[in-house]
């Protein structure tokens, strides 16, 4: 057994805002109570019952930093032991990563993650983000989170035609996803009949990448309570379990993100590893649903191939043949994925509360259809480093895939 | 006077505006510095893994992959193949200066001569921005006055 879980730990409680371009009606604490106040109503405890609060965001977009001290009368986490969590996009999957560790471990009992970001409080997240490249010689270059250099590349395998459609296919069943979600930001109504129209004339930002590929930049925060197998089944109806996770770090120069120094990038060798000590040989039949933070439409039909370790043109033909739509083979981020709603510390949390509301039964208009018992969820961050999650609906692969 | 709550609650949304300017100096370091010091005599100096042998550019004391120091030096270039590129037609403000950058303007990621394994990443002089395509040769065009930064590199152009 390669996970060193002392005991299971469950998501026992999901709260998260509206995810919008601009909340002027609310300060930062204030849009952080809104999601504490849902998770907790969610699993119906109260902040006396929170053992440990962890609190994270990317502060160089607000600028306010420190925020963990400035905002605990939003967390509250007032005479609570608290820790401040930034990992790049990946926040807050690492958020949740870290509150399963602190349960696992049997140092806390109940624990609180909470991400968010308000970006349009930032002016600038591009300039934000080209401020976090190395400061010696990277940062005259650096264009955001902006690049078509995995476009270059697709384009080159499959031919422009077909990597272009096949893009703007997984953008649009991205938007159709995203029009069912009520809490999505971006619902455009984009129809599959648009796509030689939005590939001519969407206007380009970078290389091949144009506006209607790239994420949003949204306001929103969202807050999950994760407890122990024994609180969880007490607190909550439908508690969600955490299998098991996995974080890949790259070496972080830059240039490196774009030239394959080695054969597999973070997000496979996270697959890889992740898949074989749980015993999964066939990712795309075993789980229901694949919650991906997929910042572009480039990058989405690129990393899928990645994440379920597929080879060759194998992924673009699932997307030509629907097999990533709602009643597909593997039916791909449901919420409308980062294409739709990106308040960017919060982003990586809404992949496993998604997928745990799946499970739950309570995703609303675009619950999926099939019974939702397996579910994967990426997060993707800095240069190129992954965290990947898989869970469960019920507690019932101990002892078979252990491997 | 509902109506009025409204009204007065409306005006008290007030967002404030913020700008701010603060001046950083950054340290090199030994092996940074080296590579810096190269630029101003128009060379790259690349540091060479001593377990897997790959190069580093710009130099780094250690090899991330073996886990070893590397703190041999080795000149590559000057001239490079294209791996990769990027194009940015998004004037997104630049956070050195303030002002909002011309475009297009282009990132480069070029495999140095006599590099193993990695890469360095500039810009493709303006003019050469069409005919950019992944393992075109390029050559280094330098600043006249140089002064040990990476603006002593003013971008690549096309080889040939
Ligand atoms: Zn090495």
């Amino acid at each position: 057994m390669s996970q060193k879980k002392n005991r299971n730990v469950g998501i026992a409680g999901i709260g998260m805002t509206e995810i919008s371009s601009h909340k002027e009606n609310q300060n930062q604490p204030e849009m952080i109570n809104e999601a504490v106040r849902a998770a907790l109503a969610d699993a119906g405890i109260a902040l006396r019952d929170i053992d440990c609060v962890i609190h994270g965001n990317m502060e160089l977009f607000e600028m306010v930093h420190q925020p963990d001290m400035w905002h605990v009368i939003g967390t509250g986490a007032l005479e609570k032991p608290s820790f401040r969590i930034t990992t790049g996009g990946t926040t807050g999957m690492t958020l949740i990563a870290a509150a399963d560790n602190l349960v696992a471990s049997g140092m806390y009992d109940i624990v609180m993650a909470i991400g968010f970001n308000k970006l349009q409080e930032a002016g600038s997240t591009t300039g934000g983000i080209t401020n976090m490249a190395d400061a010696l010689w990277y940062r005259h270059l650096q264009t955001g989170a902006l690049t078509s250099t995995s476009a270059n590349v697709t384009i080159e395998e499959i031919g422009e035609e077909r990597a272009r459609r096949a893009a703007m296919k997984y953008r649009i069943m991205m938007d159709k996803h995203a029009c069912l979600n009520e809490r999505a930001h971006r619902r455009l109504g984009l129809e599959y009949d648009q796509i030689e129209n939005l590939m001519k004339n969407s206007p380009p930002l970078i290389g091949e990448l144009r506006l209607i590929h790239m994420c949003s930049q949204s306001d929103g925060a969202c807050a999950m309570i994760l407890a122990s197998e024994e609180k969880a089944k007490k607190i909550s109806k439908k508690p969600v379990w955490i299998r098991d996770h996995i974080a890949i770090h790259r070496e972080e120069t830059a240039s490196n993100a774009y030239f394959p120094i080695l054969s597999e990038n973070s997000h496979r060798v996270a697959a890889r590893k992740l898949f074989a000590r749980n015993g999964i040989t066939n990712p795309i039949e075993y789980f229901d649903v694949f919650e991906m933070y997929d910042p572009s439409a480039w990058w989405g039909i690129e990393w899928l191939r990645d994440f379920l370790l597929l080879d060759g043109d194998q992924v673009i033909k699932m997307v030509e043949d629907g097999e990533f739509d709602l009643d597909g083979k593997l039916p791909v981020n449901p919420s409308g994925g980062v294409t739709a709603s990106n308040p960017i510390s919060a982003t990586a949390m809404l992949k496993p509360a998604e997928v745990a509301l799946q499970m739950r039964g309570d995703a609303g208009r675009h619950q999926l259809k099939r019974e939702v018992k397996h579910g994967l969820a990426s997060g993707f961050g800095g240069v190129m480093w992954t965290e990947l999650m898989i869970l469960e609906k019920d507690l019932d692969w101990q002892g078979d895939n252990n491997g | 006077m509902a109506e009025n709550i409204q009204k007065i609650a409306a005006e008290e949304l007030i967002s404030i505006q913020v700008i701010n300017s603060i001046d950083y100096s950054f340290s090199t370091g030994p092996i940074m510095g080296k590579w810096f010091q190269g630029l101003k005599e128009k060379k790259f100096y690349a540091t060479k893994c001593p377990s897997c042998g790959r190069t580093m550019t710009p130099p780094r004391g250690c090899c991330a992959l073996c886990v070893v120091r590397s703190e041999d030096f080795v000149e590559v270039g000057p001239k490079g193949t294209v791996v990769n590129y990027d194009i940015a037609y998004y004037a997104s403000p630049d956070p050195l200066t303030g002002k909002v950058r011309k475009t297009p303007y282009s990132a480069l990621f070029v495999m140095l001569d006599g590099s193993a394994r990695d890469i360095f990443a500039h810009e493709i002089k303006d003019d050469d921005i069409p005919k950019l395509k992944r393992g075109v040769r390029v050559r280094p065009v330098w600043n006249e006055v140089r002064t040990g930064s990476i603006h002593d590199l003013l971008y690549f152009e096309i080889d040939g």
